[in-house]
């Protein structure tokens, strides 16, 4: 797990405690629930096998676009 | 088209078998009103057939991908005997290509063989290709079992990400 690295912004672990706060309470609180939205999602209409998928594509190309595009100003 | 459209739709009409794994295989389960997760690469499932990773290579090396693992170009030439070296030692090869597009090919993903997702895939359509993903239930249980802090991140994101759709289906 890569927060159990030492690091220089988090010298007395005070963040790596807080990362393994959050993931032990989502693996053993919330992950059935996390899992039934999944497999909902998975079954939705929009999501049968065939269905067009095309709007996906050009909104993450227009994001990536966006970025590769920005300056630094100062 | 988008440029990775473009590769993988190439890829599939090649014959290529290969699954889109990842965050890139998550966001083509977004409905309409779905948050999408950005992400500069694109990771691909395939099965530990050299021929196939060949054929993989044949396309995108045309196309101005250059392959490296581990950090270092792959020998050229790119064939059978290398591409059964790599999958002997399953590695993970990086097509690097032009405008810093990047796929990472993976013959390994934890917790699942590739028949098994392939028998259980979905295909979706995209700029009239068909693109095929791995189930989204698959994806998720293997970030769960990769346990990186960048897992985690996505995870929370993702779950208030359905949380909310769930509650704007149910309203």
């Amino acid at each position: 797990m890569d927060s159990n690295k030492p690091s220089i912004l988090d010298p007395d672990g005070t963040l790596a405690a807080k990362v393994a706060a959050i993931r032990a309470d989502f693996f053993t609180n919330r992950w059935e629930k996390y899992m039934e939205m999944v497999r909902w999602l998975e079954a939705h209409p929009e999501n049968r096998d065939g269905a067009d998928k095309t709007w996906v594509a050009r909104a993450t190309e227009a994001y990536r676009t966006h970025f590769r595009r920005a300056l630094r100003v100062r | 088209m988008d440029r990775f459209t473009e590769i993988l739709g190439r890829l599939s009409s090649a014959g290529v078998r290969f699954l889109v794994i990842g965050v890139g295989g998550v966001n083509y389960y977004a409905t309409r009103k779905h948050v999408l997760f950005n992400t500069e690469d694109c990771d691909l499932f395939l099965p530990p057939d050299p021929e196939n990773l060949l054929a993989s290579w044949s396309v995108l090396e045309p196309l101005g991908f250059e392959m490296t693992s581990h950090g270092e170009p792959l020998e050229i030439p790119l064939d059978l005997w290398l591409a059964e070296r790599v999958v002997e030692r399953q590695a993970v090869v990086r097509a690097l290509g032009p405008e810093d597009l990047r796929l990472d090919l993976t013959m390994t993903m934890k917790g699942f063989r590739f028949e098994e997702l392939w028998d259980a895939r979905r295909t979706f359509a995209i700029e009239g290709y068909e693109i095929p993903v791995a189930p989204l239930s698959r994806i998720v249980e293997s970030k769960r079992a990769a346990a990186r802090d960048k897992d985690l991140l996505f995870f929370v994101t993702h779950e208030e990400t359905l949380k909310e759709l769930l509650g704007e289906d149910d309203a």
